[in-house]
């Protein structure tokens, strides 16, 4: 079922959306809860998700990541397409942490909403007083 | 109510603080606001056994608070 995307959502701190991601061939997709977080220079996706659309985590490249809570081994995934806020892109990385990690179950729920997908488009509006965000 | 559409007011009511494996969802750019419920469990862990299988327009949703209450976030 497709729908049409809203690009001016409402907020509830902390600012939760919905991102989809898009399978290997672009045909079908997970719709994952995220936190809208503009300090994160990285999308993270839980790694299940990515193993569900068909992605190859065993041969992802490795990264290290500094979190709040010291440095961590992350994996880099480029996805075929991914839309979040009303607005898409294609041929995006990602990373997920490996799926063996020990990883904090709301850190299983939902995921992060980066800066690197916030960063190809123009103008990320968030307004407290309306409660809604928009990306354009 | 597996494997009929229903809101997701009535699957909080039906399946509290559990995950649900959804296809055929409908959201409102901040939550899931219908689909088709195929399984559902206490644990994320039963979710991801069945969740490869499905193709689609599919979800793994939590429909309890996914920061619990008095967690920080950082």
């Amino acid at each position: 079922m497709n729908q049409s995307l809203p690009n001016d959502i409402k907020i509830e701190p902390p600012i939760h959306t919905i991102i989809n991601i898009y399978d290997v061939n672009k045909e079908n997709y997970q719709r994952i809860p995220v936190i809208v977080d503009t300090g994160a220079t990285e999308s993270l996706i839980p790694p299940q998700r990515l193993l569900d659309l068909g992605y190859d985590l065993t041969n992802a490249p490795r990264l290290i990541s500094e979190t709040a809570n010291g440095p961590v081994v992350i994996l880099s995934v480029t996805v075929t397409k991914m839309t979040a806020i009303g607005q898409s892109t294609e041929h995006i990385r990602v990373t997920c942490r490996e799926p063996d990690a020990n990883i904090p179950e709301p850190l299983e729920r939902m995921g992060l909403l980066g800066m690197n997908f916030l960063y190809r488009f123009d103008n990320l509006n968030i307004s407290f007083s309306r409660r809604r965000i928009t990306l354009t | 109510m597996k494997g009929t559409r229903i809101t997701m007011a009535k699957m909080r009511e039906l399946y509290p603080n559990e995950y649900l494996f959804l296809t055929d969802c409908v959201d409102d750019g901040t939550d899931i606001t219908e689909g088709i419920v195929i399984a559902h469990s206490p644990t994320i862990e039963e979710i991801n056994k069945i969740s490869r299988k499905f193709k689609g327009n599919t979800a793994v949703w939590y429909t309890g608070r996914l920061i619990p209450e008095g967690t920080y976030f950082l």
